[in-house]
Parts: structure tokens; C-alpha cells; sequence
């Protein structure tokens, strides 16, 4: 008889993040209209979530002790499920500090938008962590529903709310094509465990041909969530039209999560290459979503004005990126999950910086949103356009920073894998050459002179310390990864491990 | 007021006497150890701009004092291994230190006799910028000069690193401050400049990611373990269609940098919108980077596949000679005269690398010193008369004889050093590049057709020069131009030593040559070594390390191997 003391322990992040929501709830109850206590609100939640990641970290170093079967099977207890939860719980911390500063500028502090962000990163970690189909799709609901409502939070807007209708009625057909695939994977080999699911098909005991289609609408409803081509026409609208450090959250937590969950899903049920009988060909299924997600996403991308919309296809663009190193890892390859770990993290650092130095550059009533509210900030304030300029750099890929490296690694798995990836790689190089456009023009935009005549720029930027820590934060990691990617490097691959 | 102005010229004086006792101290600290000396190479300009950022912005003498004192401290610092030739001779000089493990990347630099020259001469470059290039930056002076030294140290790790990684990592990051330098400091439509100039790179750089990622691969599947050492890729025979392709994804980046005919399309927006003084970095020594590239990575990863881009490389650059030539006659203005006519002489040092023998190869090297030293003394004339209010459009540019009598002798052997004139440092590379290259075409007869195109190209070279020197400085005085001072002392005390030392290794090569050839003459023959393993084979594998010998029958027997 397991203690109680044992079922916890490996679920720690998790509980402790449950219990903070739910204070931060209350609290939130109880300050309401006190501008001074409200203000704690941000750095509270930020440091709630602060520690969730440390015991994420803490248990990763301590992760050899096995959890009760109990909890296994319907959670992850492995390494790669306590990287997951450091990665959205870290990620989700420097969010909350942006979402902070930026809410208290434009006085839009809702209490309530703090508990669903802390419900929304429960979700994420819940469903990136998500040993069995049933507790995936309670992960991947709450998670959803969480950002549906911030989403639509932004209430007086009509885009927003167009953008969250849309979001919601497409995220709920989607979901519905998972539950289904769910029911039919269920139906082909008897259980609703992965590690069961996976045993079934190798062994030839299940339904193929309906697990191959199951498997099909399983990777389309996550492919939602991850705003891949052709399942991304929500993403534009949604990020445009939700307050910049939920856009923020979608970027980055989704699709982390998203990303997380596909791999787990796949490789543990529907296993890698050398047991191609039973993988149901979800390398090339995902491989097809990649080539679409690069070309489309970066093509679009490059059209844009809106810097908000601009980062949403690059998003697109990303999740391809992401997507090609999952089709490295179906050819066994767990330096592939590796790379594809370390892309996650790369990216959500580099997401930070883009949309939390848009943020940092708008002030109330001036919010920076088009190329043009920014041009010349660089000029006027060169330390303020730091974290949009390092961002920007970033997410094309340049060194020294982690976009580099990310970038690298996945290019790396792709080649080791299999000759077969090489044109797949070639697009992704020619895609990528078209976002270094689109990225490069922030960069010069920022820095070319300002055109109003007065030499000031548009966007006036806000003063706010929460997100100078959170950017310091970002700023510092980004340049660490990049120059000295080791140390995260050998993480990666241990928590890689945990998939084979 | 002059008393204000003395004390400053003497706090002047005495920077520089600091810097360069600080930078010998220094090089004596590398006597001790050559390794620290790599890292001090690295370390200066990166502590002088973070130096040069942290000083007061009210005094712009100052910063520029003392942006030019830290200059000067890194040649004098990048001079010291010259003292110490022969030993240079007898081995490389190398810093590792762990990176990456689970990539095999180490921070791994070293300096030998082919990298050593690309390295003083960017620190001579950063000096002569500093010196006369920067008189037209008016504003934000300290961060101009600090993301010049930035450029100082990309440019110095990307000539040092041995690990391909590092090269990559330093390669592209030569494109950050670059692209400051030159859309912020530049003309109007500058950024577009810059804008194009970084996708071009960028799209070669890109391919040869590729080819990094496939190769790191390659090794660490044959070897075991993961190494992005030169020293360990070297080692790896690798068939000809492998060779092929890669090689192709490194050319296609460095020529880009070179630039070689077609991928030139950059070259030109950029080098007239960019300020004076950062065009002359990027003549005199970013250009070289791409032929630094050939040399230092793409041959000896790929040498059979070089073998047989040889005619197609070659062409090319010769193409690029005399078009670049043919261009720069008809250019108005001085800036893009001068532009078109680096783009003609960096085709000589293509065709050095490309004529593959130890003579052709040196020649190349000379000539990347000699255009370093002619490009930055005449892209400095450029900012002589930018300083004296003059643009450096040609049609009202006449009879600088008679103002600046100083002048004009200085710019006189300069556009002579660029016809390549007997005495001159180009005559001497330029003639070793075309022997070389007909020693090749002893084997080869498409190179003495190349030799031949090269000669016509040398041919329009000589009609634009002289239409310079019969125009500009020997024509019918303008009446504007009378009142201009000659040289000042700040110029003079450039231009004097780069006519100097163009004269110098004109007439005594053996000053450059002697650091060089042993070197060389090592090089080509591990080249043959690999080319012939992967001639031999067919199959991807690893040789074991044989240690090469060092003089293979002397220069003599090397020349007339020429090709096996």
C-alpha cells in the first residue's frame, strides 16, 4: 500500500499549481477593488508557477524513483514529463510577470485572468504529461477552455470576440475529431493506455486499419491545437485579437503542450519506424503537416503589417519546424526528441522576447501593434527595442542565440534520420530563408528612422518592473542557450530517454 | 584653447604608447603561452567595445582617441607572432576548450601560417578605418566605434575557429554588426542596402548549415564519437557525390562573401551606401572571408570534389575580373570605381585557390594582403575628399597635382599598386597567381585560356587607373579644388605606411611570403593526400591521422607536380 506521501511526490508541480489556482481565486475575491492588493496579484501567481518549475527541476534531478503504478498509468512520472512541466510552469511564470505589467497599463486588471492562466498551465502540463487517452483529453479541455475565455476576455472588442467564437467553435470540433479517434483507437486494441496501445499494435493484436485511421484523426485534433496547415486558419484571428500576453500564452504553452502530448502519443502508442507495420504511417502524415506548416506559414507571414498577425504565421511557421523534428524522432532517433525538447525551450524564450517587447513598447492608448508604431524605437530607445530585436533574431534562427541552436538540432536529427527527409529539409531551409525576410524587416524597422516629425516614434514605451525581470529573465537565457547550449543539451536528452 | 588642445594631443600620445606597451606586454604573455595570445586576440576588441560603449558621450575627441589607441593596441598585439615566424613555420598554434559534448563541438582556435595574415590585416584595416575612414560619423559616435570592434572580433574568431561550428557561429555573426554599421551609419537608402546584403549571405549560409549538420553526422557515425574538429573532418574520405554537394553548399556561402560572379548582385547598393569607413572593412577584409572559408574549410573537406570545380571556379573568376574591371571604367565616382575594382581583384585570389598548386595559393594569400592594403589606402582617399566637402564624383575631380602635392603621390602609387605595376605589392601576387595558374594549365589547358581572359582583365584594369591618375590627379586644376589642404598629419600618418608597405612587399615579397609558404606548401600536400584517398575509394571512411610531411621535395618539385 502506496502513502500518500508517494502518489504526490511525483505529481508535486501539479498539485501545488492546483492549490495555487484556487488561491489565487480566492484572493482574488477578496481584494477586489483594493488597487494595492491587486497588485500582488501578478507577482503572486508569477511566483506560485516560479515554484511549480523548481519542483519540476528539483524532481527531474530525483526522477529514478519509480511512482506507484497508480499513478503511472495515467499520468507521466518520467523525465520528459517533469521537463515538460519545468518548461510550461518556467514559461507560464514569465507570462504572468508580462501580463502583470501589461494589464496594469492598459487597466485591464482582471483577478480572474490570473486563475485561468494558472488553469490553463495546469491543463497544459496535465495534457503534455497525459499517460492515457482519457487523461489527455481532460488536460487538453481544460487547457482550452481556459484559453477560450482569455481569449474572449478582451470583451468590448469585436475582433477579439469574432477571434474567440471562431477559436471555440473550431477547437470544439476538433476536439470532438480526437474523442472520436480516441473511441476508435479504443475499439482497435481494448485499452485507453498508451504504453497498452502501443503493445497491442506491435504484437498485431489490434485492428490496424482502424487503429491507422484512429491515428489519423488523433494527430488532426492535436494538429489543431498546434495550429499546423491546414488546421490553422483560427490561429491569425485569435492571436490578433486577444490581448498580446494571452497571444503570448497560445504561442508558447499550447503548443508546447500540443507538441508534447503528439510526441508521447505517438511514439508510445503507435511506436517508431523499426516497427513500421504498426505505425500507421504518421512519419509522412506528419511530415506533409511540416512541409505545409513551413511554406504557408513563412509565405504568410510575409505579407503581414500587423506584428501581432505576422508572429501568428511565424508560429505556423514553427510548429512546421517543430513537426519536422517529430518525423526525425518516428525513425528512432531520440537525439530527435532531444532537439525537438530544446526547440521548445528555444522557442519559448524567443516568444517571450518578441511579444513581450511588442508589449514593452506600447503604452496606454498607444499599444505597438503595426510594423509602423515601431519604427524608430530603436533609434529613440535602444535598450527597450533589446528584447523585440533579440526576439526577432531569434526566431530566424541566427546565432548566438537559442533559435540557433534550435535550429541546428532539428536540422541534425533531420539528417541522421533518413535520406527520404532531405527535401523536407530543403523546404525547410528555403522557408526559412523567406522568414529571415520578414524578421529582418522588424529588425530594420526598429532601427531605421523614426517617421514622425517631431523624430519620435509612434509607440511610446511603458515602465513597468515586473517585465523588466521577466524580459532580464528571457534576455539572459536566450543568450545562454545559444552560447552554451550544453548544459540544457544533456538535460534534453535525458529527459528523451523517457520515450526510448 | 591651444593649451586645452596640446594637453589632449599629448593624452593622446601617450594612449597609444599605452596601448601598444600594453598589447606587447601581452604579446609577451604569449610567448609564455600561445594559447592566451589566441584568447587575447579574442578578448581585446571585445573588452574595447564594451570600453568604448562605457565612455562619456559629451567628448567625441576623446572617444575617438580612444577608440583609435585600442586599435592600435590589437595590431600591435596581432603583430607579435610575426617575431616568432619560425616557429610558426614548425607548427600551429591552438586553444581548445570544451563546448558542446554531445555535439563534438569544442571552442578550438588556432593560428598558422595561412589564417595569421587574414588576421593582421583586419587589425591593420580597423586601424586605417578608425584613422581617416570615420570623419563623416556625427552621431552616435562610441557605439559606431564599438560595433566596428564587435566586427573586429567576429571577423578575428571566424579566422581563428578550427571548429566548424564556431566558424559557422562567428561567420554569421560578421553579419550583426555589419548590418549596423551599415544601415545605421549609412546613407538613405541604407538599410534596404544592408537589408539585401544580409538575405544573400544569409541564403548561402543556410545551405551551408546544411551541409554542417550532414557532415557532423558523417563523422560521428564513422568515428563513434561526435567531433566538428578540422582536424578530425579532415580525416574523413568522403565519395565524390557526397563531396560534390557539400562543396557546393560551402561555395555557395562563401562566394556569396567573396563575391563571385553571379552572386555579386549585393555588392555594389552596399558599398556606395555604407559609410566610407566601414566599405573599407568590408573591401579590405570581410570580402577576404569568403576566400579564408575556401581555403580553411571547403578544400580540405572536399578536395576532390574542388578538383573538379577547378574550370567552373576559375571561370568564374575570371569572369569577375574582367567584368568587375569593365564596370569600374564606367563608373563616375570614385566609391564605385573602387567597388567594381575590388570585386576584379578579389577574382585573382579566386583564381589562386582555384588553380590548386602551393604557388597559386600563396599568390592568393599575397594578394588578399596586397587588395587589403591597396582597397583601405584608396577607400581612405574616399574619405580625404569626403572630408574636404567633395562627394568623389569624377567630373568635377581634376588636377589634385597642383592642391596636394603629398596627396597625390600617395594615391599615385596606390592606383598603381592596383594596375599591379612592377615594384608593386599586386604585381608580385598578381604574377604568382598566373604562373600558378598556368603551371595548372601545363595539366589543365582550359586554366591558360583563364590566365589569358586574366591578362585582358589586368588590361582594363590599367585603362581605369590611368584615366584616374591622366584625370584626377594630373588634369587642368579646378579652381575649388586650389584651396583644399594637403594631406593632414592624421591622414598622412596612414597613408604614408600602407604606399610604404605596399612598396615594401613589392619589392621584397619574402617580408609576407616567408610565414606563408611553408605553410602552404603543407597544406597542398595533405590536399593532394586527401584527394587522393577519396580518387581511390568509393566509400565513406576515415583515414587514419598520418602525419603529413612538411617539405615534399622542396617548392621547386611541388611547382612541377603542379596536378598528379
Amino acid at each position: 500500500m502506496a502513502s500518500a506521501a508517494q502518489f504526490l511526490l511525483p505529481l508535486a508541480p501539479l498539485v501545488w499549481v492546483a492549490l495555487g489556482a484556487v488561491f489565487v481565486m480566492l484572493l482574488d475575491a477578496v481584494v477586489d477593488g483594493q488597487e494595492r492588493e491587486r497588485s500582488l496579484l501578478a507577482p503572486l501567481t508569477a511566483a506560485v508557477l516560479c515554484i511549480a518549475a523548481v519542483l519540476a527541476v528539483a524532481g527531474f534531478r530525483h526522477a529514478d524513483v519509480p511512482a506507484p503504478v497508480q499513478v503511472q498509468q495515467f499520468l507521466a512520472t518520467d523525465r520528459l514529463a517533469l521537463f515538460s512541466d519545468a518548461l510550461i510552469f518556467g514559461a507560464s511564470a514569465l507570462i504572468v510577470l508580462l501580463a502583470g505589467g501589461y494589464l496594469r497599463e492598459h487597466q485591464r486588471e482582471e483577478g480572474e485572468l490570473y486563475v485561468l492562466l494558472l488553469l490553463g498551465a495546469l491543463g497544459g502540463a496535465v495534457f503534455a504529461r497525459a499517460a492515457d487517452l482519457m487523461t489527455l483529453f481532460v488536460g487538453l479541455e481544460t487547457l482550452s477552455l481556459a484559453v477560450y475565455a482569455l481569449v474572449a476576455s478582451r470583451k468590448t472588442s469585436a475582433r477579439a470576440t469574432e477571434g474567440a467564437v471562431r477559436y471555440f467553435l473550431l477547437g470544439a470540433f476538433a476536439a470532438a475529431v480526437w474523442l472520436f479517434g480516441a473511441a476508435l483507437l479504443y475499439g482497435a486494441t481494448g485499452s485507453t493506455r498508451l504504453v497498452d496501445i502501443g503493445q497491442h499494435i506491435r504484437s498485431g493484436a489490434a485492428d490496424l486499419p482502424l487503429a491507422a485511421a484512429a491515428m489519423a484523426l488523433l494527430v488532426a485534433g492535436l494538429a489543431f491545437k498546434l495550429a499546423a496547415v491546414p488546421l490553422h486558419t483560427w490561429a491569425a484571428d485569435a492571436y490578433q485579437g486577444a490581448i498580446t500576453p494571452v497571444t503570448l500564452f497560445m504561442a508558447v504553452v499550447v503548443k508546447s503542450a500540443a507538441m508534447l502530448a503528439l510526441l508521447r502519443l505517438l511514439l508510445l502508442a503507435f511506436g517508431m519506424d523499426d516497427a513500421r507495420q504498426g505505425q500507421g504511417g504518421w512519419a509522412s502524415l506528419l511530415a506533409g503537416l511540416s512541409a505545409l506548416s513551413m511554406v504557408v506559414g513563412n509565405l504568410a507571414a510575409l505579407g503581414q503589417r500587423n506584428l501581432k498577425r505576422m508572429l501568428a504565421y511565424s508560429s505556423i511557421a514553427h510548429a512546421g519546424y517543430l513537426l519536422l523534428g517529430a518525423v526525425a524522432a518516428a525513425h528512432g532517433q531520440h537525439q530527435a526528441v532531444a532537439a525537438v525538447l530544446y526547440y521548445l525551450a528555444a522557442y519559448a524564450f524567443s516568444s517571450l522576447l518578441a511579444f513581450g517587447g511588442l508589449m514593452l513598447l506600447g503604452s496606454r492608448g498607444k499599444e505597438a501593434v503595426d510594423l509602423d508604431d515601431v519604427r524608430g524605437a530603436g533609434r529613440v530607445h535602444p535598450l527597450l527595442a533589446l528584447p523585440l530585436t533579440l526576439g526577432a533574431l531569434s526566431l530566424l534562427g541566427f546565432p548566438p542565440t537559442a533559435g540557433f541552436v534550435g535550429k541546428y538540432l532539428v536540422f541534425v536529427a533531420a539528417v541522421q534520420a533518413d535520406a527520404a527527409l532531405w527535401p523536407l529539409l530543403g523546404l525547410g531551409l528555403l522557408s526559412s530563408l523567406v522568414g529571415a525576410a520578414y524578421y529582418l524587416r522588424v529588425v530594420m524597422v526598429l532601427f531605421s528612422d523614426p517617421q514622425s516629425s517631431d523624430g519620435r516614434c509612434l509607440a511610446q514605451p511603458m515602465v513597468a518592473r515586473g517585465m523588466y525581470v521577466a524580459l532580464g529573465v528571457a534576455v539572459y537565457a536566450l543568450l545562454h542557450l545559444g552560447l552554451l547550449p550544453a548544459s540544457l543539451l544533456d538535460w534534453s536528452l535525458r529527459a528523451a530517454q523517457a520515450l526510448g | 584653447m591651444s593649451g586645452a588642445a596640446d594637453t589632449m594631443t599629448r593624452l593622446r600620445a601617450l594612449g597609444v604608447l599605452l596601448a601598444l606597451a600594453g598589447a606587447v606586454a601581452l604579446g609577451l604573455v604569449w610567448l609564455a603561452w600561445p594559447a592566451w595570445w589566441l584568447a587575447a586576440m579574442l578578448l581585446w576588441p571585445l573588452g574595447s567595445a564594451v570600453a568604448l560603449v562605457s565612455l562619456p558621450r559629451q567628448d567625441p575627441g576623446w572617444v575617438r582617441a580612444c577608440a583609435r589607441m585600442l586599435a592600435v593596441g590589437g595590431l600591435g598585439l596581432g603583430l607579435v607572432p610575426l617575431a616568432a615566424t619560425t616557429a610558426l613555420q614548425a607548427q600551429a598554434f591552438t586553444l581548445e576548450v570544451p563546448w558542446i559534448e554531445a555535439l563534438g563541438a569544442r571552442l578550438a582556435l588556432q593560428v598558422d601560417g595561412i589564417s595569421l595574415w587574414f588576421i593582421i590585416l583586419a587589425n591593420l584595416v580597423h586601424v586605417v578605418a578608425l584613422q581617416v575612414g570615420w570623419g563623416s560619423i556625427q552621431h552616435k559616435l562610441k557605439e559606431f566605434a564599438a560595433a566596428l570592434a564587435l566586427l573586429q572580433a567576429t571577423l578575428t574568431l571566424a579566422f581563428a575557429a578550427t571548429d566548424l561550428l564556431l566558424f559557422y557561429l562567428a561567420w554569421e555573426l560578421t553579419l550583426l554588426p555589419a548590418l549596423l554599421l551599415i544601415g545605421l551609419w549609412g546613407g538613405a537608402g541604407a538599410f534596404r542596402a544592408a537589408g539585401k546584403f544580409f538575405l544573400f549571405t544569409l541564403a548561402g549560409s543556410l545551405a551551408m548549415l546544411l551541409a554542417v549538420a550532414f557532415i557532423a553526422w558523417r563523422y560521428a557515425a564513422l568515428a563513434g564519437t561526435p567531433s566538428l574538429l578540422l582536424s578530425d573532418l579532415g580525416r574523413m574520405v568522403l565519395p565524390y557525390r557526397e563531396q560534390a554537394w557539400v562543396f557546393a553548399a560551402f561555395a555557395l556561402a562563401f562566394a556569396v562573401k567573396v563575391p563571385l560572379l553571379p552572386l555579386h548582385g549585393w555588392l555594389p547598393d552596399t558599398y556606395r551606401q555604407a559609410p566610407t569607413a566601414v566599405t573599407l572593412v568590408l573591401s579590405a577584409v570581410l570580402a577576404k572571408l569568403g576566400a579564408f572559408g575556401f581555403l580553411r574549410w571547403a578544400l580540405p573537406l572536399c578536395p576532390l570534389a574542388a578538383h573538379y570545380a577547378m574550370p567552373t571556379l576559375g571561370a568564374l573568376a575570371v569572369v569577375g575580373i574582367v567584368y568587375g574591371a569593365f564596370c569600374a571604367w564606367s563608373q563616375r565616382d570614385l566609391k564605385s570605381m573602387l567597388a567594381y575594382s575590388s570585386l576584379s581583384h578579389l577574382g585573382f585570389v579566386m583564381l589562386g585557390i582555384f588553380s590548386l598548386n602551393s604557388g597559386a595559393i600563396a599568390g592568393a594569400i599575397l594578394q588578399v594582403v596586397s587588395h587589403g592594403l591597396l582597397s583601405a589606402g584608396l577607400f581612405a582617399f574616399v574619405a580625404v575628399l569626403a572630408r574636404r566637402g567633395h562627394a568623389g564624383a569624377f567630373a568635377d575631380l581634376s588636377g589634385l597635382a597642383a592642391a596636394m602635392p603629398m596627396g597625390a603621390v600617395l594615391l599615385t602609387v596606390l592606383a598603381l599598386g592596383a594596375v599591379g605595376l612592377p615594384g608593386t605589392s599586386a604585381f608580385v601576387a598578381e604574377f604568382m597567381v598566373l604562373s600558378g595558374a598556368a603551371v595548372a594549365g601545363a595539366y589543365y589547358p582550359w586554366h591558360l585560356a583563364l590566365v589569358g581572359g586574366a591578362l585582358l582583365g589586368v588590361l582594363f584594369g590599367a585603362v581605369y587607373v590611368l584615366r584616374l591618375i591622366r584625370h584626377v590627379i594630373m588634369g587642368p586644376p579646378e579652381a575649388a579644388q586650389q584651396t583644399w589642404p594637403d594631406l593632414h598629419p592624421g591622414e598622412r600618418v596612414v597613408l604614408w605606411p600602407l604606399a610604404l608597405l605596399v612598396l615594401a612587399i613589392g619589392l621584397y615579397p619574402r617580408l609576407v611570403l616567408d610565414s606563408v609558404e611553408p605553410a602552404v606548401k603543407r597544406y597542398r600536400a595533405e590536399l593532394l593526400e586527401a584527394r587522393g584517398a577519396a580518387a581511390s575509394d568509393d566509400a565513406p571512411r576515415l583515414r587514419p591521422a598520418i602525419p603529413v610531411q612538411t617539405d615534399a621535395g622542396g617548392e621547386l618539385a611541388l611547382w612541377q607536380r603542379g596536378e598528379p
